[in-house]
């Protein structure tokens, strides 16, 4: 291709290459679950307590 | 001049028995003014731990449980003199202290609030009102909080029980039949359909008047006082005749009891302590009845 | 909710300025539950010296030999009733994994509330890092016994000390917990506990009748045998494998380690199958140790009924442990506890 195209090419890698690059250096997912009241109500199953289990 | 006597004569005897320097209830806006008054003392009766976290500025804490025991098989009664005494002097209280009972709401707590107050005047304390609301309010109504703990300088009070506020077994089997009974349970406990476990008797006392102690608070405050009158009014019920007011254990008739003496002026109504637990038992001399009104 | 990690938390606490696989490990670059899971460790400081020890290194190394970390006391309390093989069955099969699965790592107290029977209120505040909050900690891992007790929500009186607004690490103190390096066999080896004339000397207590009467007591009687306020649980087949039943009473006795003292006794109900139907274990030598153990129930008043009147005790001899009341098929040993 020519170098126009080439050029284009490189900018749109480079804008999203940059912005790949990011997400991978910045905060962990960790935060994105652990930190959201939704999510982890929808994630975490509440224990199941026994019948038979202790006292009232 | 035997007029002017008379007259003088028929305005003491209508002056009210509880000489008040404060309201039954008081708010929060109340509180707030009063704070640095010497002779208030606001008594939180919550758990250490939430009365650490956060306090109305000033309160001292006595967890409830001091002011009401297990004792003989029964389960909430009047500790013994001397461990009231002690626990009364040390939030530091006096028979001239104006106290406020804070619990932690006007809801599920209201009656354990009023325990402890009636508790406070029927060991001599004669002005005590009681937060509408509870701490619940404060913190709603935006008010600041202080943390850790406070305390106030031990008094020498000794509590001087005034038994004609309190009912015993004695006084009810004689009584049963010439008091007005009221019975602050829920309803379906007074029919007969449900009871709590260390009741042994289903139903209630034969012509008892049902008034749940549950319709004294609406959305977590006190009803208007008119509104509270009338619904003793409607029910007949008379200031000029001996009340006994019980329900499970002796906690959620105080709140009755509060209304009618300390809002209302009665002068005789007696809460029962040993209510159902004790008079419901099998062998009580009382028999329940049940799927009736009165 | 108590699983979310708050904005506030992620703020304020000098602990969350690291990145959360720098505790936790697994792998951060994922997006889906699973695979950012992956090796990781859901509680860090089950290993208080790689984990918290990093910074906090000699209180990490102490804790590590402390009875809350090594739980030695619930091995000691039954080792004497196994001969040599059953002792190393049992560690092998039972003490690990059972026993010890008890054990407190930091987190249990400083960050999570700990999981008793798979239940527990979740993270304190938010992941924060916090010194005590006992409500949510101490009470539930000791909320079957002391806790409730101690605040009245077992049915009788609050102690004095939580009516006063004391708590736990009032007098458990940190120091205590901790450890000071030294690995106790049980929690009556610890040197550091409270007793309580750390705060009330008897030479000082009370009027001329107290101190007559305290000196008369003071090598024969436990504080705890007068001052235990009110009925507190004595469990009856917790290690049956049938569940949990319990009822309350007092009930004094021979102390089991001090025979010349008359204390306050609880009932710990193992029986001699109790390790025969899920490890297989027998105990040759169950009649070696009582059911009923030395307790200090924490619910002390200053007047009890066996205070305010010596006949209590010297006539009527309530709450005293009777042969005839000692459960059929329990321990030998147990007759000889009779006062």
């Amino acid at each position: 291709m020519n170098t126009a195209t080439s050029a284009r090419a490189m900018l749109i890698v480079a804008f999203f290459g940059a912005g790949a690059v990011s997400t991978f250096a910045a905060d962990s997912s960790c935060l994105s679950c652990h930190t959201n009241t939704t999510t982890m109500q929808r994630l975490v199953a509440p224990p199941v307590i026994g019948s038979a289990e202790g006292e009232g | 001049m035997k007029k002017l006597v008379l007259i003088v004569l028929a305005l003491a005897m209508v002056a009210p028995v509880f000489a008040r320097d404060v309201d039954a209830f008081v708010s929060a806006d109340w509180v707030e003014a009063n704070l640095s008054n010497p002779r208030v003392v606001i008594l939180d009766v919550r758990a250490p731990a939430a009365y650490r976290e956060g306090h109305i500025p000033g309160a001292v804490n006595m967890v409830g449980g001091s002011f009401y025991v297990a004792k003989d098989g029964l389960n909430n009664e009047v500790p013994a003199a001397d461990e009231l005494s002690e626990a009364i002097a040390e939030c530091g209280i006096d028979a001239n202290s104006i106290v406020v009972v804070v619990e932690a709401d006007s809801a599920a707590r209201f009656a354990w609030a009023t325990r402890v107050a009636w508790t406070l005047v029927y060991a001599g304390v004669p002005n005590v009102a009681v937060l509408d609301g509870g701490h619940a309010e404060w913190v709603k109504a935006g008010k600041g909080l202080a943390t850790g703990f406070e305390s106030k300088d031990e008094t020498e009070f000794k509590a001087a029980f005034n038994a004609s506020l309190i009912a015993d077994k004695a006084f009810v089997l004689k009584n049963v039949k010439k008091a007005q009974i009221l019975d602050t349970r829920a309803y379906d406990t007074y029919f007969g359909l449900a009871k709590q476990g260390f009741v042994d008797q289903f139903g209630h006392v034969p012509g008892a008047y049902s008034l749940p102690a549950a319709w004294i608070t609406k959305d977590g405050k006190v009803r208007p006082a008119a509104e509270l009158a009338k619904m003793v009014a409607d029910l007949k019920l008379s200031a000029k005749k001996d009340m006994i007011v019980h329900c499970d254990s002796g906690v959620l008739c105080t709140a009755w009891w509060w209304v009618l003496t300390q809002q209302m002026g009665w002068t005789r109504v007696r809460s029962y302590d040993g209510s159902a637990q004790e008079i419901g038992k099998a062998d009580s001399g009382v028999k329940f009845v049940t799927h009736v009104w009165r | 909710m108590g699983y979310v990690v708050t904005q506030q938390a992620l703020t304020s606490d000098p602990h969350l300025a690291m990145s959360c696989q720098d505790c936790h490990a697994g792998n951060p670059a994922a997006s889906d539950k699973a695979n950012a899971h992956e090796g990781m460790l859901a509680r860090p400081s089950d290993d208080p010296v790689a984990s918290c020890g990093s910074c906090h290194a000699e209180i990490a190394k102490n804790y590590t030999l402390s009875l809350h970390y090594t739980a030695a006391g619930m091995r000691k309390g039954v080792a004497p009733r196994f001969n040599a093989a059953e002792l190393k069955a049992f560690d092998s099969k039972v003490f690990e994994q059972s026993c010890r699965s008890c054990h407190a790592s930091c987190g249990d107290c400083h960050v999570k509330s700990p999981k008793v029977a798979g239940v527990n209120t979740g993270l304190l505040d938010g992941h924060q890092f916090l010194t005590k909050v006992e409500d949510k900690t101490c009470a539930l891992c000791h909320g079957g016994r002391v806790w409730p007790e101690f605040t009245g929500e077992y049915g009788g009186t609050p102690d004095i000390h939580y009516r006063k607004g004391m708590t736990c690490t009032d007098c458990h103190t940190g120091s205590q917990f901790h450890g000071t390096g030294m690995a106790f066999g049980d929690r009556k080896e610890v040197t550091n506990k409270p007793s309580c004339t750390d705060c009330h000397p008897m030479e000082y207590l009370g009027n001329a009748k107290t101190k007559e009467t305290h000196a008369t007591h003071a090598d024969s009687v436990s504080c705890s045998a007068c001052h235990t306020a009110s009925a507190y649980r004595q469990c009856s087949n917790c290690h049956e494998g049938k569940g949990a039943s319990s009822s309350p009473a007092i009930v004094l006795g021979k102390n089991p380690r001090i025979p010349s003292q008359l204390t306050t006794l609880r009932l710990i109900p193992t029986v001699r199958t109790t390790f025969k139907d899920h490890a297989g274990i027998t105990m040759s030598n169950f009649d070696a140790l009582p059911n009923y153990w030395d307790t200090v129930p924490h619910n002390i008043a200053k007047r009890t009924d066996r205070t305010r009147d010596c006949g209590t005790c010297h006539a009527d001899r309530t709450y005293y442990l009777e042969a005839g009341r000692i459960p059929a098929g329990l321990s030998t040993k147990n007759l000889t506890l009779v006062p």
